[in-house]
């Protein structure tokens, strides 16, 4: 530890440091970050391996909680019969039009409670009491009107994020600067040039956030409906697993799906980066 | 001379579940073209309102106010505000900032556009021009907000309390930059401030109105000795104290009569 720290100390010397204790300074940032980082891995690998450990010394039951080696032999025979890209693309893509939709069509019905207040007024009670009803009741609903199809499965993660939606980007459509407003009608804007220059631009920070929240909605609302009608997806492997007492099979769902969603948020996570890079 | 703005018993009430609130009551005023006037009083005595009524952007529930003679129904090209805070609007680069008046009205064009940047330019923005608001200070922010209201080509240009968000440093600097490219242009100027030294700093009259509701108590021109224009020069009159003691006395005074009303 002690010589790679001099090691690189006279690295960050030859380089960018503008003294010895700058020097210092630099090597001693990178250290700990390199060190969170070791750990962070060694965690993982750690899990996996304490998990297989485990299961090979029949200190935990293989049968019921799986083990880390039939996980990926069960990643390897969906992948065999393709059927792996089936059941994560489905789900992915019902993930991403729910999350989606959930936000334009919530953008949309705020921009018409900003636009008429009085309406805005008269629906409140019923969006609060929306917002705090769990979606997830209006399942066998859905079911009944939809069939059971995808269709289901996306109206499911439409209804779990559009109330949010609509309050948090309403109330961010109400917090834009009223000078900005006095600004633009001084220029005699239109009600529909102050939205598109001021109020619609203001809130695309809030409206982002919503789409990052979003996204975490989407994959309850997906799942749950997988659950209830399909017939392909993460979801209904899982529980399809379930069913047959096959836990490999539910393992290996639940840690696809841990996967599938944490790339997704990072990908939102980078176009909000790029979306609002100029409104800090 | 040409009188800019007039207003005729001009008054502006709105209802309140409590009741009726006059903001200003009955205000007679007239501003000649090319003077720059200041308005001062106590706070809620109706300042801003009087600038909206000006630009149009609240109507008059009795009274009229007049622009060069027009009877003012609106928002229209002829005033244009610059406000308490520079308002850029963050996710548009400076040159963007600077057209937002002529693309709202629909007036962009070549010609206009080439006139926006040579005003920037002009006020040692050039190299700016495509950077965002968040990258510049925060006079050079104000100054991006001045080239925006003159883009527009006003006639007459409307200031509530431009400098009140900068540090003492800028203010002043500022004042002097605002007020010598403002006179430059022959515009018609009309500053709202609770600054009083920057009132008489600025302008060629400084009127003072009463507690709510607002009417013009009092009409004083500015007449420094040196005859300069430019503010930080002025400061230095030796007139420039007893007019600061005459207005502040003045406010005092409408601040002593609410207290014992």
């Amino acid at each position: 530890m002690l010589l790679l720290k001099k090691l690189l100390r006279r690295y960050y010397l030859s380089k960018q440091a503008q003294t010895e204790e700058h020097a210092d300074y630099l090597a001693k940032v990178l250290l700990t970050r390199a060190t969170i980082t070791l750990i962070q891995i060694a965690l993982l690998v750690g899990f996996f391996t304490l998990w297989e450990f485990a299961a090979e010394h029949k200190i935990v039951d293989a049968f019921l909680v799986s083990r880390p080696t039939r996980v990926w032999q069960t990643v390897l025979s969906l992948h065999a019969n393709g059927s792996l890209y089936l059941h994560v693309g489905v789900t992915s893509l019902e993930t991403v039009i729910g999350f989606i939709g959930g936000t334009v069509i919530g953008t949309l019905l705020a921009a018409v409670l900003w636009w008429w207040p009085n309406v805005s007024r008269t629906l409140d009670p019923y969006l609060v009491v929306l917002n705090s009803l769990p979606k997830i009741a209006l399942g066998p609903l859905f079911i009944v009107w939809l069939g059971t199809s995808p269709t289901t499965i996306v109206a499911m993660a439409l209804a779990i994020s559009l109330i949010t939606t609509i309050l948090v980007v309403h109330s961010g459509f109400q917090e834009v600067d009223p000078l900005k407003l006095k600004l633009v009608n001084s220029f005699g804007a239109t009600k529909w040039q102050a939205f598109k220059y001021i109020v619609l631009p203001g809130s695309l920070p809030t409206i982002l956030s919503a789409l990052k929240v979003n996204v975490g909605l989407s994959w309850v609302g997906v799942i749950v409906g997988e659950f209830l009608v399909s017939r392909a997806g993460l979801g209904y492997l899982a529980i399809y697993g379930g069913q047959v007492l096959n836990m490999h099979l539910v393992m290996t769902s639940v840690l696809l799906l841990a996967v599938a969603a944490a790339v997704m948020y990072q990908l939102v996570v980078l176009f909000e980066k790029k979306i609002v890079a100029h409104h800090q | 001379m040409t009188t800019a703005i007039r207003l005729n018993r001009v008054s502006l009430k709105y209802m309140t579940e409590k009741g009726e609130v006059h903001a200003v009551n009955s205000v007679d005023l007239a501003i000649e073209q090319g003077e720059f006037v200041g308005i001062v009083g106590p706070s809620g005595s109706g300042k801003s309102t009087l600038l909206s009524l000006i630009a149009g952007l609240l109507l008059p529930t009795s009274g009229r106010v007049e622009v060069f003679g027009q009877e003012v129904r609106g928002p229209s090209s002829q005033s244009a505000y610059m406000l308490q805070q520079d308002c850029l609007l963050e996710w548009r680069t400076i040159e963007g900032n600077a057209l937002l008046g002529l693309e709202i009205m629909g007036r962009v064009s070549a010609e206009k556009r080439l006139t926006t940047v040579t005003l920037l330019n002009e006020y040692g923005l050039e190299e700016f021009r495509h950077l965002y608001p968040r990258q510049l200070s925060g006079g050079m922010r104000q100054r991006v907000a001045l080239v925006r209201t003159l883009a527009t080509e006003p006639a007459i240009c409307l200031l509530d309390e431009p400098f009140s968000a900068l540090d003492y440093t800028s203010r002043l600097t500022l004042q002097n930059d605002v007020s010598t490219i403002l006179r430059k242009s022959g515009k018609t100027c009309v500053l709202v401030t609770h600054d009083i030294p920057e009132a008489i700093a600025m302008c060629d009259r400084v009127i003072v109105l009463t507690n709510r509701p607002g009417r013009v108590k009092w009409n004083l021109p500015i007449e420094l000795s040196a005859g300069e224009k430019q503010p930080l020069l002025r400061r230095r009159a030796p007139e420039f104290g007893k007019y600061f003691n005459r207005i502040w006395e003045e406010m005092e005074l409408s601040v002593a009569t609410e207290k014992t009303s």
